[in-house]
């Protein structure tokens, strides 16, 4: 009646685990292979217009500093515009500790910037421009906060995308140098002046991304 | 008291020309020795002889060449009780979830079922564990871990069981309650291979005795095999007895 079944003890492995692990490992690696393949995209660098220059790049280490500060402060100047329609005068940034405009220790360093507010109303445009120019003898660049509002775009219900950024900062070598007549980009750019571009986080991860 | 049912003889066992080698260290040379049907073996030698790794090799779970031959007589059930446990001793599992796992198919934090309740019950008894079955298994002493351990060998009933140095850890009580279930089941035809250390106890109980240190020094009858020289040799200085 006793049915005796004969059982031979495979070996554990046999030679077939390792087969398997390297199959899964090569099967993971053609997997990312041509995912990283299918994915791949041309990071195409955002690169600069012939009137644009890059604000950690081609500024030296004080004219970053003022142009960090006008970075700032122009957040600032367009958000009490927007609330309050009136443009901080220079004696007011002061007044409110604002770098570049405060006289504080980074001012003496950062080359003691003279500061001049301009409004230029021009129709519906609403035009301000903040001019800096370095103390007499130092080799630093003047600056230009320009502000450029288009108020006909607010009136009725016309919802339209603005055509131009609320505000630019340029940039002139000569340390003396005055602003344009004509406050356009193309002004500017005849005068020489360069718009500094200061990428953003995001702008930053696109630009080495793609 | 008892719950084995066993009817059919347990499993005779072959090992032919059995070698192990991991890495570059040869741990098993060339064994052959037969294990008898109902047998109770007994498997000595010194340590790092390789006599857990040959356990593991019968288990299938190390990588030998050679044949370890199985003649099964029906019920194939392998219990075995390893030397030791490695777990973390904080984990929330119960005496009776332990138990689960051998024997039910849904996962062990279920509540087992009133029938294989009633069968951990009745092998907790066995090894006088009784009314333990609710305590965290990782907070027992190391005495009532291993009876646990032979509790879960014998579910469901095994035809052949493995043990790795049962007595280890155990008191004189559990020790008792050990020799008194192997006599047990070797009255019911299983077949019992264990790796002891006490020889005294080895010609008490063994059928049969393997001494192994990397090959086979000598299998035979514990009385004839185990002379008082031999067992000198192996443990004073591990050397080949033979």
């Amino acid at each position: 009646m006793n049915k005796t079944s004969r059982q031979l003890v495979s070996p554990s492995g046999k030679g077939r685990e390792t087969m398997y692990v390297l199959f899964a490992a090569i099967l993971v690696a053609a997997t990312c292979a041509t995912l990283i393949f299918l994915n791949q995209k041309q990071s195409a660098v955002a690169g600069l217009e012939s009137f644009q220059i890059r604000a950690f790049s081609d500024l030296n280490d004080k004219e970053l500093a003022v142009f960090n500060g006008l970075y700032t402060a122009a957040v600032e100047i367009n958000g009490i515009h927007d609330d309050e329609e009136e443009w901080l005068t220079v004696k007011q940034l002061e007044g409110e500790l604002m770098p570049p405009f405060t006289k504080d220790s980074s001012w003496k360093k950062s080359g003691k910037y003279t500061w001049d507010r301009v409004l230029r109303p021009a129709g519906s445009m609403d035009i301000a421009l903040y001019t800096g120019h370095p103390e007499k003898g130092k080799k630093m660049g003047s600056f230009i906060l320009l502000f450029l509002h288009d108020h006909a775009k607010k009136q009725g219900n016309a919802r339209t995308e603005p055509t131009h950024a609320p505000y630019e900062i340029w940039y002139h070598p000569a340390p003396g140098k005055t602003a344009p007549q004509v406050a356009t980009d193309q002004g500017f750019i005849s005068a020489g002046w360069k718009e500094v571009i200061a990428y953003s986080g995001e702008d930053e991860v696109k630009r080495v991304k793609g | 008291m008892s719950t084995v049912a066993q009817t059919k003889p347990g499993p005779s066992i072959s090992f032919e020309n059995v070698s192990l080698t991991l890495g570059n260290t040869e741990i098993l040379n060339n064994l052959s020795f037969d294990i008898y049907s109902g047998a109770l073996h007994c498997i000595i030698g010194p340590n790092g002889g390789g006599k857990t790794s040959l356990l593991r090799s019968l288990l299938g779970q190390m990588p030998h060449s050679g044949n370890i031959k199985i003649d099964w007589h029906g019920n194939r059930t392998i219990g075995y009780v390893p030397q030791t446990l490695n777990f973390d001793t904080t984990l929330p599992v119960t005496v009776e979830n332990f138990m689960s796992m051998t024997c039910q198919t849904r996962p062990a934090f279920l509540s087992p079922s009133a029938k294989d309740r009633k069968l951990i019950e009745a092998a907790l008894e066995r090894v006088n564990m009784a009314g333990k079955s609710k305590r965290i298994f990782g907070q027992l002493s190391g005495g009532e871990r291993q009876r646990v351990l032979l509790a879960q060998a014998l579910l469901p009933d095994p035809a052949l069981l493995i043990l790795d140095e049962p007595t280890t850890g155990l008191d004189k009580a559990g020790a008792a309650i050990m020799g008194g279930l192997l006599q047990e089941l070797k009255a019911k035809g299983v077949t019992i291979l264990i790796i002891h250390h006490d020889l005294m106890e080895v010609k008490k109980i063994g059928d049969c005795v393997t001494c192994i240190n990397r090959k086979v020094l000598f299998s035979g009858c514990p009385t004839e095999e185990l002379t008082a020289e031999r067992i000198l040799n192996i443990f004073s200085s591990a050397r080949e007895a033979a």
